[in-house]
C-alpha cells in the first residue's frame, strides 16, 4: 500500500465525512465568533442599565435574538450561496467525483449548525441564570401576563424559553436557507446577499401588504389563508413558536398548527431542493472567452478614456455600490411609500412600524455596502493589481469611500429622511430641534455603520467576521457611552457632536492605515 | 552608458524567519531583454514586487530607472509596464472599460495605442473580463502594461497557464515586438527553453541569491557537460568549478563552469573526455539542482512511492 494512506486518512474514508470535515474547518471559527457575539450583548446591556431584573434581561434577550437571527441568517446564507464562487474554488468542487448536491448539503448543514448553536447556547445560559437566581426575578406575573404565561404553572417559564429557542432557531434557519437559495451561484457574497435580501424583503412586503388589506377590509378567510402561507415565507416558521404572534400554536387550534407546520415543511423543502439542485451549476470564472473572439470590436466609436483619476475611481465605485443600492431601492421606496401612505391611516399605526423596518433594512444594506467596499479589492489577485498601478492612494481611498456613501445616502438616506420628516410633521408638538437632532444622529449612525463595516472587513477580510466585529464594536461603543458621566455645566450636544466626529475619525483612520499598509488577516 | 534600467545591490528580504532574498545583486542595462530565472519559490516575485515598491527591502539598495521604488513608488509605476503572473483584474468591467479606467493613472497613456494593441492582440473589447480565457487575460494585461509606452516592461511569468502553442506565440511575437521597439524587458520565468531564443542576458536566482548572471551566449559557451572516467571526474572536482555531477557505471557526467579552460586543461593532460553542449534549461538545472542535491533523492522517492499507490 502507499504511504499516502495514513491513520488520519481512515477517519475520512467517506465522502460525507470529508465534506463535513472541510466545511467544519471553514465554519468552526465562525461558530466561535457568533457564539461570543450573541452571548455578550444581553448581559452587557442588562449590566449597563444597572437593573439586573428579568424584565430588562428578557427585553435584551429578545432584541439580541432578533438581530442575531436576521444578520446570522443573511450573512451565513450569502456565504453558503456564493463563497466558493467568490474565492474561485467552484471549479475545484465541480471537479470532485461527487454529485454537487452532496457538497451543497454538507455546506448547508454545517452552516445551519453554526447558525443554530449560538442560539441554543444563549437560551441555555439565560435559563440557567434565571433558575440560579443570577437575574433578579422581579414582578414576574406582570411580565409574563401579556405573554400568556403563568409562572405558577410548573414548566410554564421553561416552556416560554423553549418557545423562544424554537422561534429563533427556525426563524434563523429559514432566513439562511432562503438567502442561500435566492443568492445561489452569484459571483460573490455581496451580490448573493443583495439578491437574497431583495427577494426576502419582496416576499415580506407582499405578505405584509396583503395581510394589511385583508385585515382592513375584514376578509377573514383570506387573512387566515395568508397567515398559513406565511409559514413558508422567510423566517415564517418562527411565528408558530412565538407566543407574541396571533397565529402562534398557543393561540390557534391544533389542526391549524399542524397545517401551518406542513406548509412550513413543504415550502422550506422546496427552497432547500432549489438550492441543492442549483448549487455549483455554473461555469467557472474564466473560459468563455475563446467563444467570444468576434467581440473584439466595440459597437460604434470607442468611448474616450476618463480624464482624471478622480472620475475614474468614482465611476468604478458607483458601478460597484450602485447595483446593491439599486436593488435595495425598490424595496426601500415601497416601504417608504407605504410609510407615507399609511401615515394618514388612523386605524393602524403602520407608519412608525414601517419606518423602523426601513431603518433596519438600511442598516443591513449599509452594512453590506461597507463590507463590499474592499471585499474584492483585498483578495490577493486584485489587491496586487490595483496596488501595482501608479494610483494616488489618498484619492483611491477617499473617492471610493465617498462615492460609496454618496450612492447610499442618495438611495437610502433621503427616502428615510423623508419618511422621518413625514412622521415628525404629523406630530402635534413639533420641535425643529428634535428633527435636526434625530437627522444628525441618524446620519452619523448611517456613516459610522458603513465606516465600521469597511474597517472590519479590511481587518478580518471575511464578511461574517466583519459583521461580528462591527456589531461587537457598536455594542462596546454603546456600553462606553453609557459609562460617560457628563457634568451639568457641559453641553451634552457638544459632547455628542465631538464624540460622533471623533469616533468617525478614528474608524476611518484605522481603515486608511489598514488598506494603505495591507494589514489585516490574510488567509 | 546611461543609468541602468534596474540596479539591485545586496538586497535582503525576510518574511518573519523565512529569508527570501539574500544579498541579491543584479543590474539590467537599458534596451536589453533580461531573463530572470528561478524555480518556484526562489524569490522572483518578491524581487519584482520590491522593484515596483510593493514590498520594502530589509537591507540593500534598489534603483529602477534611477528612482528608489521605496521612496517614489508612483514615479516608478508610471514609467514601468507590469504584467503579474496570473493577473487578476476587475471581472465586472468590460475590456474596453478597463482601458478607459486605467488611462488617467498613467501620464503618458496613449489610448489610440491601447486600442491598436487590443486589436493586434485580439482582445475582445466588448467582453467582460470575467469571461476572458487565460490567453485573452494575459493579452489584455499586456495591453495595460504597454499602452503608456513604458521605458521598462516587467513581465512576471506572464505565459504561466497558457498552452504550449500560445506560449510560443507569446514569446516569438510579443517579446520580439517589444524588442523591436527598443524597450527594456525584464522577464521572469521558470521555463528556460522559452526565454532562451529571446533573452540577451540571464540571471539565475536560487534560494534568494543570484547564482549566475551572464549574457545568454556567453553562458552557453561557458557552461558545458563533460563526460569522462569516474576517477578523472573526481580529480576534476577538486580543480574546476563543478555545478553538477552524475555517475553512471565507470563514467561521470560533470557540468562545469569556465568550460573552455577546463577542456583545454583536459586536452593538455591527455584525459579522455567528450563535451556535450547544453541548452539553457540544462544549464539552469545544473545550477539549481547542484545547490539542492541533498533534497533530490528524497523527492524522487516520495514521487515513486506515491506513483506505486
Amino acid at each position: 500500500m502507499s504511504v499516502l494512506h495514513t491513520e488520519k486518512d481512515t477517519d475520512m474514508n467517506s465522502v460525507w465525512l470529508s465534506l463535513l470535515w472541510k466545511e467544519w474547518s471553514e465554519y468552526r471559527w465562525k461558530l466561535a465568533a457568533l457564539s461570543v457575539a450573541i452571548l455578550v450583548p444581553p448581559f452587557l446591556f442588562t449590566a449597563m442599565i444597572e437593573a439586573n431584573s428579568l424584565q430588562v434581561f428578557i427585553h435584551n434577550l429578545m432584541g439580541t435574538l432578533f438581530s442575531y437571527g436576521f444578520l446570522a441568517g443573511m450573512f451565513l446564507g450569502m456565504g453558503v450561496a456564493a463563497r466558493e464562487n467568490g474565492v474561485g474554488t467552484t471549479g475545484f468542487v465541480q471537479s470532485l467525483p461527487i454529485p454537487m448536491w452532496k457538497a451543497a448539503a454538507a455546506k448547508l448543514l454545517v452552516a445551519s449548525v453554526t447558525a443554530a448553536t449560538p442560539i441554543v447556547l444563549l437560551i441555555v445560559v439565560s435559563y440557567g441564570c434565571y433558575r440560579s437566581g443570577f437575574i433578579y426575578v422581579e414582578d414576574m406575573n406582570h411580565f409574563f401576563a401579556w405573554r400568556n404565561v403563568d409562572p405558577a404553572v410548573p414548566g410554564a417559564v421553561a416552556g416560554w424559553f423553549l418557545s423562544c429557542l424554537l422561534a429563533a432557531v427556525f426563524g434563523t434557519l429559514s432566513l439562511l436557507w432562503w438567502a442561500a437559495a435566492l443568492g445561489v451561484n452569484r459571483s460573490d457574497e455581496i451580490r448573493a446577499g443583495a439578491i437574497g435580501f431583495l427577494g426576502i424583503v419582496a416576499i415580506w412586503f407582499c405578505a405584509g401588504y396583503l395581510l394589511y388589506l385583508s385585515d382592513k377590509y375584514d376578509l377573514r378567510v383570506l387573512q387566515e389563508g395568508l397567515e398559513l402561507v406565511t409559514a413558508a415565507a422567510p423566517a415564517g416558521p418562527m411565528s408558530q413558536f412565538n407566543p407574541s404572534f396571533p397565529w402562534s400554536y398557543t393561540q390557534k387550534p391544533t389542526y391549524m398548527s399542524i397545517v401551518f407546520s406542513m406548509i412550513a415543511l413543504i415550502g422550506h423543502a422546496g427552497v432547500l431542493g432549489w438550492f441543492l439542485f442549483r448549487f455549483g451549476r455554473v461555469s467557472p470564472k474564466t473560459g468563455r472567452g475563446d467563444k467570444l473572439q468576434s467581440e473584439t470590436v466595440v459597437a460604434g466609436s470607442p468611448k474616450a478614456p476618463f480624464k482624471s483619476q478622480l472620475t475614474a475611481i468614482a465611476w468604478k465605485q458607483m458601478r460597484e455600490t450602485g447595483p446593491l443600492a439599486v436593488l435595495a431601492l425598490p424595496a426601500i421606496l415601497a416601504m417608504s411609500g407605504l410609510v407615507v401612505w399609511t401615515a394618514s391611516d388612523e386605524q393602524l399605526n403602520f407608519s412608525q412600524i414601517f419606518l423602523q423596518v426601513g431603518a433596519s433594512m438600511s442598516f443591513f444594506v449599509v452594512l453590506v455596502a461597507g463590507i463590499g467596499l474592499y471585499l474584492d479589492e483585498l483578495e490577493p489577485g486584485l489587491n496586487h493589481f490595483w496596488r501595482s498601478r501608479p494610483n494616488d492612494f489618498r484619492l483611491w481611498f477617499g473617492i471610493k469611500y465617498f462615492a460609496g456613501i454618496l450612492v447610499l445616502v442618495t438611495v437610502l438616506g433621503i427616502p428615510l429622511f423623508l419618511a422621518g420628516w413625514s412622521q415628525w410633521s404629523d406630530t402635534y408638538n413639533r420641535e425643529w430641534k428634535e428633527l435636526w437632532g434625530g437627522t444628525l444622529f441618524g446620519a452619523w449612525f448611517f456613516v459610522i455603520t458603513y465606516s465600521l463595516a469597511m474597517t472590519a472587513q479590511c481587518l478580518v477580510r471575511q464578511p461574517i467576521y466583519a459583521v461580528v466585529l462591527t456589531l461587537a464594536t457598536m455594542c462596546l461603543g454603546v456600553f462606553a457611552v453609557s459609562q460617560i458621566d457628563v457634568k451639568p455645566q457641559v453641553s451634552v450636544t457638544a459632547v455628542a457632536v465631538i464624540g460622533m466626529i471623533l469616533s468617525l475619525a478614528v474608524v476611518i483612520a484605522l481603515a486608511w492605515k489598514t488598506v494603505k499598509h495591507d494589514w489585516g488577516w490574510k488567509q | 552608458m546611461g543609468v541602468p534600467a534596474i540596479e539591485l545591490q545586496s538586497v535582503d528580504k525576510s518574511f518573519r524567519k523565512n529569508r527570501v532574498l539574500r544579498g541579491l545583486t543584479l543590474q539590467v542595462e537599458t534596451g536589453r531583454t533580461f531573463a530572470f530565472l528561478g524555480r518556484n519559490g526562489a524569490g522572483k516575485t518578491t524581487a519584482i514586487r520590491m522593484l515596483l515598491g510593493l514590498l520594502n527591502r530589509d537591507d540593500g539598495s534598489i534603483r529602477v530607472l534611477g528612482l528608489d521604488p521605496q521612496i517614489d513608488p508612483i514615479g516608478v509605476r508610471s514609467r514601468v509596464g507590469y504584467l503579474a503572473e496570473d493577473q487578476t483584474m476587475y471581472g465586472w468591467m468590460r475590456c474596453e472599460e478597463i482601458l478607459r479606467f486605467m488611462a488617467p493613472f498613467y501620464p503618458t497613456w496613449d489610448h489610440q495605442l491601447a486600442l491598436q494593441y487590443a486589436r493586434d492582440f485580439d482582445v475582445p473589447l466588448a467582453t467582460k473580463i470575467k469571461h476572458l480565457s487565460k490567453g485573452q487575460n494575459v493579452r489584455l494585461g499586456l495591453v495595460l502594461a504597454l499602452a503608456h509606452r513604458p521605458e521598462l516592461v516587467i513581465l512576471d511569468d506572464p505565459a504561466l497557464g497558457l498552452d504550449p502553442i500560445m506560449r510560443k506565440q507569446f514569446n516569438r511575437d510579443l517579446i520580439t515586438h517589444l524588442q523591436g521597439e527598443g524597450r527594456t524587458l525584464f522577464y521572469s520565468s521558470h521555463l528556460l527553453y522559452e526565454v532562451e531564443p529571446v533573452a540577451d542576458e540571464v540571471a539565475i536566482l536560487d534560494q534568494g541569491r543570484i547564482v549566475r548572471q551572464s549574457e545568454t551566449d556567453a553562458l552557453r559557451r561557458d557552461v558545458k557537460q563533460i563526460v569522462l572516467h569516474r576517477e578523472a571526474a573526481a580529480v576534476l572536482g577538486e580543480t574546476a568549478s563543478v555545478l553538477h555531477r552524475r555517475d553512471e557505471g565507470q563514467e561521470s557526467a560533470v557540468v562545469v563552469e569556465e568550460a573552455p579552460g577546463v577542456i583545454d586543461g583536459l586536452r593538455r593532460e591527455g584525459v579522455e573526455h567528450r563535451v556535450v553542449e547544453l541548452n539553457l534549461d540544462e544549464i539552469f538545472e545544473a545550477y539549481v539542482t547542484g545547490n539542492n542535491q541533498d533534497q533530490e533523492p528524497k523527492t524522487a522517492t516520495t514521487l515513486r512511492v506515491a506513483g506505486d499507490a
